[in-house]
């Protein structure tokens, strides 16, 4: 592919294609930035201009950077052990088959952690009412080339309407420090992208009935194994929703009848802490989605995908996504938390 | 423009990133609601781009072009970011094309339902195609950039650019035909004038979605 390309024909081209483009597809109509962000959001420049100009070693940078360690650091660490320790179950009652399969481990596992999720205790949520979670979380920035860069982790708090009715306002959001609406376009009913309680109780309890189904509603992205979007679609209904248990045993015991999931002796989520992990390792796509659960509790702590292989500049162990689940319940109000009034 | 701007910028003048604020502001929001489809992410990212910008400011090829690219490559990142993370968690619109949205802007006066009837059709075309011929499109036809500085914003080569905007036009030609030939099968619509405005703005959304790529 050459460079080149200022000459006058191909400006004159350049110039005609554009014209077509934006008839065929014209531009939204322009807004002006409101002016309460406007102000908000060039004071916070100028504060941290000013941040970085007085401080040579602010004392939020060194928060930060120990913040960022684990992030970096664990996952080269979780995939050696990932290698080396595809170890027998011997705690659950199997029968200490020396040569079991990975598969087969995995299994075991998920089927302790839906017995464990069957018998918690949650309370039916009304539809007035909001689940809020609290999360520890970090997203990479994705480059052309295939490298990124893993943000800051940082402090998210969502509330989630529970109206099973189309709705444009579907929650809030706190991140960074402001609140921010999160609204969708046209609207949104409850549904696989907006699972309520009681989307999520409506649910077959049966877990092939439910892994079908889970297969008819999911699409993959481009160029993902549709395997993977399906466990990825379960990973993100028990991530940050609030459900029935026998629905969230069912979750667990899908999950298990999907090709190529593994188990993970040593696993660690977003917040450093240590775990079981239950894995699956996307083929075409060359990344990891992993979920960490408590080893005693079997209780769900948070998700983490990573490479899997290197790609353009992409690196083997770059961490795309992490998030760690701090705090989980229900509210009756926009800002308002589990255990505390409205704020 | 003030001359020397990208100096200053490259310099870390205080100054100068107010008035880099005072100029783009707009310019970024915009092009970053068009890329996620939600004006709450659009803030966010436009906040963030100036962040990004003065953390990076070292790396701006030195030279006295305007600034535009440089910010709008860095809001692309940005919101390619945003999407990926709320688009998985929260399904926003980016992803897949959202349910007919005719009933439910009853509270909305009759103005506001077209153009945002508008805006949800020109969204679902924009969906259709993929994301870098996505973005080369937001920064070449709808903000304004040429081949070369839409190349120097993303950091690809100019021939990249030049093929992905090509294969948005042979796919937005392709459903425009699509549209004359469900035209010729029934009579125009009342809202004549705005599909002369928009090619895409009055279509029923089922047209799209019966053709998955």
């Amino acid at each position: 592919m050459n460079a080149a390309g200022s000459g006058p024909v191909r400006a004159e081209h350049e110039e005609a294609e554009r014209e077509e483009l934006a008839r065929l597809l014209p531009a939204p109509a322009e807004r002006d930035v409101p002016s309460a962000p406007y102000l908000h959001h060039k004071d916070r420049l100028m504060q941290h201009i000013d941040d970085d100009q007085n401080r040579t070693s602010a004392p939020a940078r060194k928060v930060r950077r120990r913040l960022l360690r684990p992030a970096l650091l664990m996952p080269a660490a979780a995939l050696a052990l990932a290698g080396a320790l595809v170890v027998t179950f011997t705690g659950g009652g199997t029968s200490g088959d020396t040569t079991a399969r990975p598969r087969e481990t995995a299994t075991v596992l998920l089927d302790r952690i839906a017995g464990t999720a069957a018998k918690s205790d949650v309370k039916p949520v009304r539809q007035d009412q909001f689940v809020y979670v609290k999360s520890l979380t970090a997203g990479a920035e994705m480059k052309e080339d295939g490298s990124s860069r893993l943000e800051p982790l940082h402090e998210r708090e969502i509330w989630k309407s529970q109206q099973v009715k189309r709705i444009t306002k579907t929650g809030e959001m706190r991140e960074g420090g402001g609140y921010a609406p999160v609204h969708e376009l046209g609207g949104s009913p409850a549904g696989i992208d907006r699972p309520t309680y009681q989307w999520l109780a409506s649910l077959p309890t049966d877990p092939d009935a439910l892994l079908e189904e889970l297969y008819r509603m999911t699409e993959p992205d481009d160029g993902q194994e549709k395997a993977q979007a399906v466990f990825d679609q379960i990973g993100y209904l028990l991530g940050e929703s609030v459900m029935p248990p026998e629905n969230a045993a069912a979750l667990y015991k899908a999950a298990a009848k999907i090709p190529g999931v593994t188990r993970h002796e040593d696993a660690v989520d977003a917040a450093g802490r240590h775990g079981v992990g239950i894995a699956r390792v996307d083929k075409r796509a060359w990344t990891a989605t992993e979920w960490v659960f408590d080893r005693d509790s079997l209780a769900y702590l948070g998700v983490r995908s990573y490479r899997t292989k290197d790609v353009g500049a992409g690196r083997k162990g770059d961490v795309l996504e992490e998030t760690a689940v701090l705090k989980r319940g229900i509210v009756d109000a926009y800002r308002e938390r589990p255990g505390s009034a409205a704020k | 423009m003030t001359d020397g701007l990208r100096a200053r910028v490259r310099a870390g003048d205080r100054e100068a990133f107010a008035e880099l604020y005072e100029s783009y502001a707009r310019t970024v929001y915009n092009h970053a609601f068009r890329l996620t489809g939600d004006w709450s992410v659009a803030e966010e990212v436009m906040g963030d781009t100036f962040l990004d910008a003065w953390r990076t400011r070292e790396q701006l090829e030195p030279g006295d072009g305007t600034l535009k690219p440089w910010l709008l490559g860095v809001a692309t990142n940005k919101a390619r970011n945003a999407n990926r993370g709320i688009g998985r968690r929260l399904a926003f619109l980016a992803r897949r094309p959202p349910p007919a949205p005719v009933a439910d802007f009853a509270d909305e006066t009759a103005g506001r339902i077209d153009d945002a009837r508008r805006l949800a059709a020109v969204r679902t075309v924009f969906g259709r195609l993929r994301r870098g011929e996505q973005e080369v499109l937001a920064l070449c036809v709808w903000s304004g950039l040429d081949y070369a500085q839409a190349a120097e914003a993303m950091g690809i080569p100019v021939g990249t650019v030049r093929s992905r905007l090509s294969r948005a036009r042979t796919r937005l030609r392709k459903l425009a035909d699509q549209r004359l030939a469900e035209e010729k099968k029934e009579p125009p619509h009342r809202r004549g004038e705005v599909q002369r405005e928009a090619a895409f703005a009055a279509l029923p959304f089922q047209e799209f979605q019966e053709d998955p790529r």
